[in-house]
């Protein structure tokens, strides 16, 4: 048979090939694992920086552009790697601010549905995506992996909803995404403009900040995913938030840390923290003797220790400058105390947004979004000697970062 | 003679037995490089050769065309494309055959893939790698009311930049198809009170940013605002 179609395919002109073609693209970035990945807002793109070199050699930092059009800006907005080091996903915020305008005029507002991407841990090449809702915000994984809860920074809802009567029409959802088919599984009505979400550590409880002023928990075990939505102390859910709740973090203990910006998203700083207790009476409470006020906006904070002794290390930004604030807590009805300060230099971080801490809560690993215009940064700190050791060029706007573990090994 | 060159030599002396004729994959290329069927879509007009040029011995931006896109004379080897923003030569040609051509995106193991490449690869250099062009999207566009053009340098630009896809101003004569719109009358039928931001629009951002078409765009570096406001001039906006 195969003679056959050699003599059928004789008398016609056959390419002749000198060589393999597409040798000599770049090298592909990679193995992702055991290295940060940082979502860069402002220039489609990850950065990728081992963490050993990264103290020692600040221009490693390597780049992974993402996203679906090499010509428009579609805001990776927070990443989030899977507990096996097989994956990474990174929201796509879409019509982001700055992405372009003119007379068709449908760019730049936000209204445009959001993505989620997956990417393969080896090379960072994308595996699949889904559609979101628009402006996805911040995401988290189940502890196994097998889920991704999204949520939604939809200010464009929650401005429709403040003109009418009903705020619950601004609200926006939660997306429950199956990772391993990267399909929605389910879609629930959180609150207006959620952002912060982060997991108990069993996974059972879902937590996540809203603009107006509250935090919504949301029992992701149960059928239909009851939602609960629990103001700040001294306040009340409405039309425009006068605390801006934006992160937040589980501590060791399963408290629940709440960053709010201050006053209009954090303009004039005036922002300041408060810690929801979910084991307090009537399905949890905030602790207002924990709540803290700060002179500028605590963003994503991280923790070490254990439930009996911990600490929580709270980037701040601000005019007045940026700093990583470090707390410990004696527990309910106690104020929490702010036992360190580590003052971060212009030249090392502006506009501080998320850190994170390691295994041994020696080292911190904090992104500075910078001016939103040139690349932001990648710092290491030393937590111990409170001190900053290396800073290092990131792409624009960075305001996501994820650690992925090594391949097969759950952390 | 190296293994490549042998294994070249041994394919060719294979197919001359049975009366085929190996002809370099490179000839191949050239000629799909020039051919809209590259895309399967019986609405493409495009062919690679619509927006580049491969020119070994011209600069990036062959100074006799005004193409969206770079010469492509020595692509291969280059350390990204798109800006930056495609890391893997393929990719960045499937953005022109997916987004531009209505085409299926080639696969690796595509001959007509391989036959661009080898053609690219031919008219490029062995000289190694070699950085990425720039390619500067102006997100936000203007109706350039602050730039007075020249209609007499606006012809000029018009009939390199601009002829090729839209044939003549005002009557579309010449144009590829009939898809192409007519400058700058279809765009003052659509958006009367906005027709020379719309052509800004289009020239900067193409298909892209929700406008739709297929027309590519036109970075910074392809074409300056100052041309851009010449053409406006010539066109009567």
């Amino acid at each position: 048979m195969g003679l056959a179609l050699l003599v059928a395919a004789c008398g016609r002109d056959v390419p002749a090939y000198d060589g393999l073609a597409f040798a000599r693209d770049p090298p592909v970035v990679g193995p992702l694992n055991g290295r940060f990945v940082i979502s860069n807002n402002g220039d489609d793109s990850l950065s990728v920086v081992d963490p050993e070199a990264a103290e020692n050699a600040p221009s490693r930092v390597q780049r992974i552009p993402i996203g679906f059009s090499p010509v428009e800006l579609e805001g990776p907005h927070h990443v989030s790697a899977g507990p096996w080091g097989r994956a990474v996903y990174v929201n796509l915020s879409l019509a982001v601010k700055g992405a372009g305008s003119g007379p068709h005029g449908s760019h730049g507002t936000g209204t445009l549905p959001g993505f989620v991407l997956k990417l393969d841990a080896t090379d960072g090449h994308e595996t699949g995506h889904v559609q979101v809702d628009p402006n996805p915000g911040d995401n988290a994984l189940s502890p196994d992996g097998k889920t991704l809860y999204v949520t939604h920074y939809d200010l464009v809802a929650w401005a429709h909803a403040a003109h009418g009567d009903n705020l619950r029409a601004g609200d926006s959802f939660l997306v429950v995404i199956d990772t391993d088919s990267m399909s929605v599984r389910a879609r629930v009505a959180l609150c207006p403009a959620a952002h912060g979400v982060r997991l108990s550590a069993d996974g059972a409880t879902l937590f996540a900040t809203c603009g107006p002023d509250e935090i919504a928990v949301v029992k992701v075990t149960e059928p239909g995913l009851p939602v609960r939505r629990v103001s700040l102390p001294g306040t009340q859910e409405g039309v425009n938030c006068q605390r801006c709740p934006y992160a937040l973090g589980v501590a060791p203990d399963g408290t629940v840390w709440v960053f709010s910006l201050g006053p209009s998203g954090g303009t004039a700083g005036r922002g300041g923290f408060d810690v929801f207790d979910p084991t307090a009476t009537d399905g949890g409470a905030f602790d207002p003797a924990r709540a803290v006020s700060l002179q500028g906006s605590p963003v994503f904070a991280a923790f070490w220790g254990t439930a009996a002794q911990y600490r929580a290390y709270v980037p701040e930004q601000g005019n007045v400058g940026d700093f990583v604030r470090v707390y410990e807590s004696d527990g309910p009805g106690k104020a929490t105390r702010q036992v360190g300060l580590l003052i971060l230099a212009r030249q090392h971080c502006q506009n501080a947004h998320m850190l994170l801490v390691d295994k041994e809560g020696s080292r911190g690993n904090l992104i500075c979004e910078g001016d939103h215009r040139a690349p932001g940064t990648f710092v290491v700190l030393d937590l111990v000697g409170q001190m900053v050791v290396a800073a290092s060029p990131v792409g624009v706007f960075p305001d996501g970062i994820a650690w992925v573990p090594p391949a097969g090994v759950a952390p | 003679m190296n293994a490549r060159g042998w294994a070249l030599l041994a394919g060719t002396l294979a197919l001359a037995a049975c009366g085929d004729r190996a002809v370099p994959a490179a000839d191949f290329g050239a000629r799909l490089f020039s051919d809209p069927t590259l895309s399967p879509s019986p609405f493409n007009r495009f062919s690679c050769a619509t927006c580049h040029v491969v020119d070994p011995a011209g600069p990036p931006v062959v100074p006799g065309r005004l193409d969206p896109g770079y010469n492509l004379a020595g692509s291969v080897g280059r350390q990204g494309w798109w800006g930056g923003y495609e890391t893997r030569l393929l990719d960045a040609m499937n953005v022109c055959v997916d987004q531009f051509m209505g085409g299926r995106k080639l696969l690796v193991s595509d001959d007509s893939a391989r036959e661009i490449y080898a053609y690219l690869q031919a008219a490029g250099s062995d000289a190694g790698i070699a950085p990425g062009l720039p390619l500067t999207v102006l997100r936000d566009v203007t109706d350039l009311a602050d730039l007075t053009g020249n209609a007499e340098r606006g012809h000029d630009v018009y009939v390199r930049a601009c002829f090729r896809c839209h044939g003549q101003p005002h009557t579309g004569a010449g144009r590829l198809g009939t898809k192409p719109s007519i400058i700058p009358e279809d765009s003052i039928k659509v958006f009367p009170d906005q027709a020379r931001a719309v052509v800004v629009e289009k020239i900067r951002h193409g298909k892209f940013f929700s406008i739709g078409g297929v027309m590519p765009l036109y970075s910074t570096e392809a074409l300056s605002d100052a041309q851009v406001a010449d053409i406006l001039a010539y066109v009567g906006l």
